[in-house]
């Protein structure tokens, strides 16, 4: 075991009886002369150092040494006289002596003061162990706090880095946003371009935007900037490529020269992927010139990456929007340009749609509403059973004075088994009716004449005959009064008859006729006698009172419409009845008014009463000619027909004419 | 002084049958242009009547049969007003024209008789 204490032994005996004492106790220890003595010859684990005090020798040096080296040594002083008072001072003081012990108590004293002193110094020790160990825990503690806060410090700047990134995302994120916000308000490629520019107009280095796409045509196009200006051409190159984003590649850059007429420097060109295809192989291309170096190129296609889906589905959407506005401009364009009216109706007869020659707008919703201008289904309209057998029917109406070959197509729409609409085509048929009522009116008069002449020689030879012979009796039987009477009512039978077959032949000639001055009095009169039958059951009152009435007309179509007017208003009247036929002079018109008593014309159906093939006769009594033949005749004259009646209560037909002044 | 009539109308006949015979003339009648034809040849009449529109022969036809050396009074009757009358009066053997109907029958054969006198006295002069 390592000693715990040191002896500096002196010259003196006391120093060798010190020894032997320690050895006695059982005292390990180290030693040296003092003489020799140096401060280094003490070990660590010595505690205490025993040492002789002489006044004649200084030790101050070399013990003080120790005292520096080891602050905690503790001395046990055996005293060979009295110290002085300087050594003293040094002793106690500078050396913090533990116990001074005169060398005649040595052995008396110095076991007690080491066994107490080594004693003092273990508990000393065990103080300082547990001193030293609440240091050290305290830094430990220390450095453990110290490297927490490290640890918070770092945790720190990392989560405000965090922060940063994060925030930096979002605001990518809105800025993204706000970019498809004002990609849906884009409404043609012009529109997608200058938000395009806008977009980018960050990058400084960056040229402006060019687009290469092909058009809902399959037209191949150009879109760039002039200044502000978007120029919307044609583009006679076509560039084939692949789907990747290109960067400074000579194939654009010649194809933008080509384009432009002018080199481009580095390209960037940036393909937009569309659903969309075309039929001419233009892979939509954005492409733009640029000064960037290998940074912002990065940076740039990094903003791009973001944007290319917007921009793609942005223009797939104006391409599709454009498509469809011209398809539904094309069809609009197309039904304007028939030129009859078409409508789209529903099963209640609501208007859905219809071109200008329908309505050019209307506030109405039923069909009859608003092209008829009637609250009422039209007549003959066969629209309805069209939608409810699902198959086309034609019909024929009568709307506003016009005829009209109304064709009503059923729409069955893919999700239904039935029709639910029509097309409605209107044909107007009035014209080719008119034509067609004439040609059948011709037709008939030119038969009527044929037969006339025929029936007209057949009747006139013996009518003839009869006269003459009846003629003949009267200068033979001249004393038989009662026979010379009954053949004069034959002669003059047979004369009347002739006169009337000479008016049908006239009447009906087929031969063409001309405008000539007439009287109209002389006319009525002329036609009157071959109404006689028609006229018979009613009482007449005829008074041809016109003073001026020469008229500028032909004849036989004049005397026509004479006749069919007299003949329609005795038709119109029962086994009984009135009618009543006057001229007069009204103006610078001669008038000629023909007025029944029959029941009237219903208001209604006055203004159809001119129309061709209108007629209240039952079936096979009337063509519908009549009327409508007789007001053309007399418009072709200047003139006017026109129709005054209450239901109830007759039908007044007046014509009138201008009078021509001889 | 012999009068032939021809008609397809039978009342005509023969009022014009007894107007002239109460004149004391000698008159036949045939009712088809055929007929006629065959009666003039036979009986060779001064006056011929005749209708246009006939079955058989037609009243032209018959006169160009007749020829144009016969010494025939030649009366045209017509009860069409059109194309017939106007060829029909074109023809330079025809003597008289007499449009049907006519209204009076004395006052018709009072023309003929004009006629016939008249050329009664051009060929008395000839001959």
């Amino acid at each position: 075991m390592d000693s715990s204490v040191f002896v500096i032994k002196s010259i003196s005996s006391f120093s060798d009886r010190l020894c032997d004492l320690l050895d006695e106790l059982s005292y390990s220890y180290d030693y040296n002369y003092f003489k020799d003595f140096k401060y280094t010859d003490v070990k660590e684990n010595i505690k205490v150092v025993i040492f002789f005090y002489d006044i004649r020798f200084d030790m101050e040096k070399e013990i003080s040494r120790l005292k520096i080296l080891y602050r905690d040594i503790v001395f046990i002083c055996v005293s060979l006289n009295t110290p002085s008072i300087d050594d003293q001072t040094f002793l106690v003081n500078d050396l913090g002596v533990y116990s001074m012990v005169p060398k005649e108590q040595m052995t008396e004293k110095v076991p007690g003061i080491l066994k107490q002193a080594l004693a003092d110094i273990e508990s000393f020790e065990s103080q300082s162990a547990f001193r030293t160990k609440l240091l050290k825990q305290n830094s430990e503690l220390q450095d453990l706090t110290d490297n927490l806060e490290k640890i918070v410090t770092l945790r720190t700047s990392d989560l405000s880095e965090l922060k940063q990134k994060t925030e930096k995302q979002i605001q990518k994120t809105r800025k993204i946003n706000k970019f498809v916000n004002d990609l849906t308000h884009v409404q043609d490629v012009e529109d997608l371009m200058a938000t395009i520019r806008m977009e980018l107009k960050s990058f400084h280095r960056l040229h402006l935007p060019m687009l290469n796409y092909a058009d809902i045509n399959n037209k191949n196009k150009i879109v760039s900037f002039q200044g502000q200006q978007v120029l919307h051409t044609d583009c006679q190159y076509l560039l084939s490529s692949d789907k990747n984003i290109r960067v400074d590649q000579i194939d654009d850059q010649q194809f933008l020269a080509n384009l432009f007429k002018r080199p481009f420097g580095k390209v960037i060109a940036i393909p937009i992927y569309l659903h969309l295809q075309n039929s001419i192989g233009v892979i939509p291309t954005l492409y733009f010139e640029q000064d960037f170096n290998d940074e912002e190129v990065n940076e740039f296609l990094s903003y791009m990456t973001d944007r290319i889906q917007p921009i793609a589905t942005t223009l797939e959407r104006v391409l599709l929007e454009n498509e469809m506005t011209q398809a539904a401009y094309l069809w609009e364009k197309t039904f304007d340009g028939i030129k009859s009216p078409i409508s789209i109706v529903d099963v209640d007869y609501n208007v859905l749609r219809s071109n200008s020659y329908f309505a050019e707008q209307f506030e109405a919703s039923k069909c009859y509403e608003i092209f008829a201008s009637q609250n009422r289904v039209c007549d003959n309209c066969h629209m309805y059973q069209a939608i409810q057998t699902s198959t086309q029917k034609d019909s024929q109406v009568n709307i506003l004075n016009k005829t009209y070959k109304l064709n009503s197509y059923p729409i069955v729409f893919d999700n239904k088994d039935h029709a639910t609409t029509t097309v409605n085509h209107y044909q107007d048929i009035t014209q080719k009716l008119e034509v067609q009522s004439s040609i059948v009116q011709g037709e008939k008069m030119a038969a009527i004449g044929h037969l006339a002449s025929h029936i007209t020689h057949e009747l006139n030879n013996p009518l003839t005959g009869i006269a003459s012979l009846a003629q003949y009796l009267i200068a033979e039987q001249k004393d038989n009064q009662t026979l010379v009477n009954d053949l004069k009512e034959i002669e003059s039978a047979s004369l009347r008859s002739q006169k009337i077959i000479k008016n049908l032949l006239e009447f009906s000639n087929d031969t063409s006729d001309t405008k000539t001055h007439q009287s109209l009095n002389a006319m009525v009169e002329k036609t009157l006698p071959l109404l006689k039958t028609a006229m018979g059951p009613y009482k007449k009152s005829i008074h041809l009172e016109a003073q001026q009435d020469t008229i500028n007309v032909e004849p036989q179509l004049f005397q026509q419409v004479v006749f069919n007017i007299i003949n329609n208003s005795c038709q119109a009247m029962g086994k009984k009845g009135d009618i009543s036929i006057h001229s007069y002079n009204k103006n610078d018109s001669v008038c000629l008014s023909i007025k029944d008593s029959g029941p009237g014309i219903a208001p209604e159906i006055q203004s159809q009463i001119f129309d061709a093939f209108f007629t209240t006769k039952q079936k096979g009594k009337g063509t519908g000619l009549g009327l409508s033949m007789c007001q053309k005749i007399i418009h072709s004259y200047n003139g006017s027909i026109q129709l005054e009646s209450e239901l109830g209560d007759g039908a007044n037909f007046t014509i009138c004419l201008p009078v021509v002044k001889e | 002084m012999k009068v032939l009539i021809v008609d397809d109308e039978p009342i005509i006949l023969r009022s014009l049958q007894r107007v002239f015979k109460s004149k004391s003339y000698e008159v036949k009648t045939a009712l088809n242009g055929k007929d006629g034809l065959e009666l003039w040849q036979q009986w060779q009449p001064d006056l011929v009547i005749l209708d246009v529109l006939m079955p058989g022969l037609t009243g032209p036809e018959m006169i160009k049969e007749m020829g144009s050396k016969n010494e025939s009074v030649i009366v045209l009757m017509s009860a069409y007003s059109g194309q017939y009358r106007l060829e029909a009066g074109q023809t330079d053997d025809i003597d008289l024209f007499i449009a049907k109907p006519f209204d009076n029958i004395f006052e018709i054969v009072e023309k003929i008789e004009v006629v016939v006198n008249e050329q009664r006295k051009h060929y008395q002069k000839e001959s």
